[in-house]
């Protein structure tokens, strides 16, 4: 009987099923300080043929239109003593170039304009939509550049700045931007 | 015999030769003759629509991803008879579960501090500042992945379900305390800057 007791407790051991689902904690926090000075609404056309496939039969297209928010700003943390220098009722201050801080394309404001699909094709999926989609967010990160979202920001966060320190009872305010580039939103 | 080697090495030959299309990528794959080209969206241009004036320090962020469902009655009729037949107690649903992986971003915003909340005398600055708040969440197309979608749903279906899982991801976010921890690091920032602008003492009320 001895010798079945430890072929029994491995059969009870492996027969036991874990029936608690652990759920990942993927929740993390990340310390910022970054000055959004300014928001673009941009507008976009998404549009698709998924016709390049010889053996699919009939025409399969999607049209859809999105908006995105484009934030841009300066990074606080890196304004220190040394950038600043103070005469008396004058300061002068060298703030970092301005980055893009974040993009956002809301799912309300997604919309499908048209579609069209053949008779032996499937409708596009949500699956396929939002990868048409994330085409077009690339798409739109690729192009702040041009359309002069970091000038802006510059703009502003020089605007708010003298603001503020005027409130704090400076007279006369230099302020420049620093020529070091600071690294993109990925 | 001399007429089979002939037919055996012509074959061995065009074997050889193929394969050496093949491995220089001159003929394509038999597996790529039958693989779906992908679907690539035309180079559109981005127009703007509006611009906007911000003052928002952005101290905290987290990032975060959730999982959200949602389960409705089939509308595709032939799922539903189906359904119907096999056990008439229990209909057709359809389903989807979508995982979003985003972020939440939190700080002050400074638009609502104005020169009544600063109040300086000669080294010393006493300013109030605004409460943290939860100023955006994030999650982009390329954050959402669609784990099963059975049955018939709609872009404005899908969206409901999407906003669901923002506002899980903001709750979330909020619980773990966010709101706090970005109201003390614009205090910290704050005060860094005053600092280093030639005040002495810094003081939030």
């Amino acid at each position: 009987m001895r010798r079945f007791v430890p072929y029994m407790l491995l059969v009870v051991l492996f027969s036991c099923k874990n029936e608690h689902k652990e759920i990942s904690e993927v929740l993390a926090f990340k310390e910022m300080s970054e000055l959004a000075t300014v928001e673009y609404i941009v507008t976009k056309i998404v549009k698709a043929d998924d016709n390049q496939t010889w053996f699919k039969l009939g025409d399969r297209k999607i049209l859809m239109s999105c908006e995105a928010s484009i934030k841009a700003g300066i990074d606080f943390s890196v304004i220190n003593e040394g950038d600043i220098t103070i005469d008396g009722k004058s300061i002068s201050v060298v703030l970092p170039k301005a980055q893009l801080i974040s993009l956002n394309i809301r799912p309300e404001d997604v919309r499908v304009e048209y579609e069209e699909t053949g008779f032996f094709r499937d409708e596009f999926s949500t699956a396929e939509r939002d990868a048409l989609l994330a085409q077009g967010e690339k798409q739109i990160k690729n192009s702040v550049e041009s359309l002069g979202v970091l000038k802006a920001a510059e703009t502003n966060a020089s605007l708010f700045i003298s603001n503020y320190l005027k409130i704090l009872g400076y007279s006369r305010i230099h302020i420049r931007f620093s020529d070091a580039s600071m690294p993109q939103l990925k | 015999m001399r007429t089979t080697t002939k037919y055996i090495t012509i074959i061995i030959a065009g074997a050889l030769f193929i394969l050496l299309l093949q491995k220089t990528k001159m003929l394509p794959d038999v597996k790529d003759l039958f693989r779906s080209k992908p679907v690539l969206i035309a180079n559109t241009p981005v127009l703007i629509k509006e611009i906007r004036e911000l003052t928002q320090l952005i101290t905290v962020t987290s990032f975060d991803e959730v999982v959200v469902d949602s389960v409705k009655p089939s509308t595709d009729m032939l799922n539903a008879i189906t359904r119907m037949a096999i056990n008439p107690l229990a209909p057709a649903k359809d389903r989807i579960v979508i995982v979003a992986r985003g972020s939440v971003q939190a700080g002050t915003n400074l638009h609502y501090l104005s020169e009544a909340d600063i109040h300086v005398d000669e080294d010393s600055v006493t300013i109030h500042l605004p409460q943290a708040e939860i100023l955006e969440v994030i999650v982009n197309p390329s954050g959402f992945s669609t784990f099963t979608e059975t049955g018939v749903w709609s872009p404005d279906a899908v969206n409901l379900v999407k906003a669901k899982a923002k506002r899980v991801m903001e709750y979330r976010a909020v619980q773990k305390n966010i709101l706090q921890l970005a109201e003390k690091r614009s205090r910290l920032l704050m005060e860094n800057f005053l600092l280093a602008a030639g005040f002495k003492k810094v003081t939030f009320n």
